[in-house]
């Protein structure tokens, strides 16, 4: 499965599943990633944090949590 | 009139709603810029009505994960405000919705105010917001909160809002709420339990809510309800082949979902507005130039407080000598003693005076940082310094509070609350001290000017970035052999960018020189009046001779600080002082020094002749890493809850300000410096 750190950006990204601890997988869903959600990635630099595009806000997600959620490209 | 009641609202939203501006329309009280970190009250009157309004922090949900959140829903849950009204953003309703679907199974009343709805317009999302009423079943109100439109209509829902008990709620699907009837009616056979928490409950102990199980544990039936729980847990994963979490996630994105379907309308705009913060973070969080940026606007922002604030601190001081010349004129006339003029201008005037002169570089200081938070940029600098940060273990958003601490350490620890994990806050904390905060900067301004004339703004750099330098490398070590590794990810949201919000930065600045200046007046004064005591007694001796008590208790204690270039008697005073809070460190130089002409002209001469440029260099960096003032330990010890950290945090920073000081000064000398 490939996690998002391997999209680039502009990729608009279905969310499969997340393999992080409960307590993250709450935060995210609080923020409106979970399985099942789309999400786009605004900035991936091969470096440093990732900038998620949900609903209608930016999410900055650091490399480690971005390589927890795992989607396909839609 | 109508008879006066008690009435609380509390104020709920995500972050960034603009939900403590609404809490300065309603109650006149100053707004706090960026994220409320405590809750906060006030007071307004409303058709004869006493009402109580409580802002309570910004949390994306109520699900406790990190401290600020916890307030939230410890309050709500505990306290029972007679309403609850949820400041929701237009431009973002789904995402704000999952915390009105949480709230409406809380069954208290509640109301929904819709804010930024220019804004949301603006990128054409439009929220037909009678519907919206309709389909949630409460009272759904459009405020502007900058214009203060909407106000009254609010409070007007507020106040006749009604409790919700068997009103609509969302529906889990048949599969949960089954479940949901099960672990309610095991429950509700407690006759204890309030009705109207029995929803809250079933869903918290399904969901495994920490606060819902700490309300339960100690009931005897707990562990049977656990082990029942976990066989409904179990049973529902099994039929959707998911987690719990997801699932119950997923139902309620769906239920949003469907709400928005209905109640927004999406239609074409071009992209220009749209493109403002995106073009602007372009620039802002790009590989290249986003670090170089960062460097430059704090930079930027230092050398303009130091700038701009230089004439009119060159005022302040020409406005106490003169005062100075008053009062001892005054005080002649009037026939006072040596002794009263000599406490009034030395003691009182020579301490408190020398302090006030830095308020204006403090109120710049305090007023760029709000600019930095109010207009978003704040969020971005933990995105740029991510990368840098992770090398020491730590994260971009562990940035921010040190940020902060460039003004004043005790709201830096506090915004260590925004981080997630525990291990991350405690060091967070523990670091925040070594950032340089407003009140050691009068002892920068003196030294340097006396030491380093034509070069201030570089050394006072220099001091800046040592600090931020140790406060790293020192939780690159913690992290090492005392903490774990960098335990949980980062996630930030990064708001849009907007012009801030002058009256809000002023208000924000104000309040912090206030707190400065009302300190200088009481607690200044009070150590000025004190350290003049000890430099004139016992009676007979030269005022602030080594014979003095204040000679004599830092003699004992000045050969300490020998091997550090300063081991004379007035430092050592001062720096025992400065504990109390650092700005006195100057305040008693005024003091010991004067003699008879408070100035700032006579103290640089008086301190030129003691210190020289190293050792004045050594003691700078001493100050600027030494045990942390008496608030900032107080804070410490309220957000760790631990004496052991604080008496670790005051004695460890001691250490390394020595060694610090020792290898600078030491090593200074061996290079051929003076």
């Amino acid at each position: 499965m490939i996690n998002l750190t391997a999209f680039e950006k502009g990729d608009c990204v279905r969310v499969v599943s997340l393999g992080c601890g409960q307590e993250l997988k709450k935060r995210l869903a609080d923020l409106g990633i979970f399985a099942g959600a789309e999400v786009k990635v605004c900035k991936n630099d091969n470096h440093g944090p990732l900038l998620v595009g949900v609903f209608n806000s930016k999410i900055v997600l650091d490399r480690e949590g971005a390589k927890k959620i795992y989607g396909e490209k839609i | 009139m109508e008879k006066k009641s008690d009435f609380t609202i509390a104020l709920v939203g995500n972050p960034g709603v603009g939900k403590s501006s609404l809490f300065a329309k309603l109650t006149g009280r100053g707004g706090n810029i960026g994220k409320t970190m405590e809750k906060r009250e006030g007071a307004l009157d409303f058709k004869g009505r006493a009402v109580r309004v409580v802002d309570l922090p910004g949390s994306y949900s109520l699900n406790a994960y990190t401290k600020e959140e916890g307030v939230t829903s410890f309050f709500i849950l505990s306290k029972k405000p007679d309403v609850v009204v949820q400041i929701v953003d237009a431009q973002n309703l789904e995402r704000n919705l999952l915390m009105t679907v949480r709230l409406m199974e809380m069954d208290i009343p509640l109301v929904i105010a819709i804010n930024l709805i220019d804004l949301a317009q603006d990128q054409g999302i439009f929220i037909d917001i009678k519907k919206l009423a309709e389909l949630l079943g409460v009272s759904v109100i459009a405020v502007n909160v900058s214009q203060k439109k909407g106000i009254e209509e609010l409070l007007d829902a507020a106040l006749q809002a009604r409790n919700r008990q068997g009103e609509k709620r969302m529906d889990y699907g048949m599969e949960v709420e089954e479940e949901l009837v099960k672990i309610g009616k095991f429950v509700s056979r407690d006759r204890e339990l309030p009705e109207d928490k029995i929803l809250w409950l079933s869903l918290g102990i399904l969901e495994g809510d920490e606060r819902a199980k700490d309300f339960l544990s100690k009931k005897d039936y707990f562990s049977p309800l656990w082990k029942m729980r976990g066989e409904r847990v179990a049973h529902l994963e099994e039929i959707f082949k998911e987690d719990l979490n997801t699932i119950l996630t997923r139902i309620r994105y769906g239920f949003i979902g469907g709400l928005a379907r209905e109640c927004i309308v999406e239609s074409f705009v071009s992209d220009d507005k749209k493109n403002i913060s995106e073009r602007l973070d372009s620039v802002a969080l790009d590989k290249f130039l986003g670090i170089p940026l960062f460097l430059f606007v704090i930079t930027a922002v230092f050398q303009s407080a130091f700038k701009l604030s230089q004439p009119l601190s060159y005022f302040i001081e020409i406005f106490f000598s003169v005062l100075e010349g008053l009062a001892i004129s005054f005080l002649q006339w009037a026939g006072f003693s040596s002794w009263t003029i000599s406490l009034v201008t030395d003691g009182i005037i020579g301490g408190a005076g020398n302090v006030l002169v830095f308020v204006p570089v403090l109120g710049i200081l305090f007023a760029l940082i709000a600019i930095l938070e109010d207009s978003g940029y704040m969020a971005r600098i933990a995105y740029v310094t991510d990368r840098f940060m992770h090398k020491f273990g730590l994260h971009g958003k562990a940035f921010i509070p040190m940020i902060l601490g460039f003004g004043c350490n005790v709201p830096g620890v506090m915004a260590t609350r925004m981080l997630e994990s525990k291990q991350d806050r405690l060091l967070a904390i523990l670091i925040n001290p070594f950032m340089s905060c407003g009140s050691r900067l009068p002892t920068y301004i003196l030294f340097t000017g006396i030491f380093f004339p034509g070069h201030q703004g570089e050394i006072i750099l220099s001091l800046y970035a040592l600090g931020v330098l140790m406060a790293v490398s020192v939780g690159f070590i913690f992290r090492k052999f005392i903490f774990e590794e960098l335990s949980s990810p980062f996630v930030i949201e990064l708001p849009a960018y907007r012009f801030p919000n002058m009256k809000g930065v002023i208000v924000h600045a104000s309040e912090g020189v206030g707190m400065f200046i009302k300190n200088a007046g009481t607690v200044i004064v009070a150590f000025s009046i004190l350290v003049w005591l000890l430099a004139n007694m016992p009676a007979g001796i030269v005022y602030g001779s080594k014979e003095s008590y204040a000679g004599i208790f830092g003699g004992i204690i000045s050969p300490l600080f020998s091997p550090l270039g300063f081991g004379f008697w007035q430092a050592a005073v001062a720096l025992i002082f400065g504990v109390a809070g650092k700005e006195i460190i100057v305040g008693t130089f005024g003091t010991l020094y004067s003699g008879g002409d408070a100035s700032i002209m006579s103290l640089s001469s008086a301190l030129g002749s003691d210190f020289t440029a190293l050792s004045s260099y050594a003691f700078m960096v001493f100050v600027l890493l030494y045990t942390p003032c008496v608030a900032t330990l107080v804070t410490i010890k309220r957000e760790t809850d631990s004496w052991k950290w604080t008496i670790f945090s005051a004695t460890y920073s001691f250490i390394i300000a020595y060694l610090a000081a020792f290898i600078i000064y030491n090593g200074g000398r061996l290079l051929g410096f003076n």
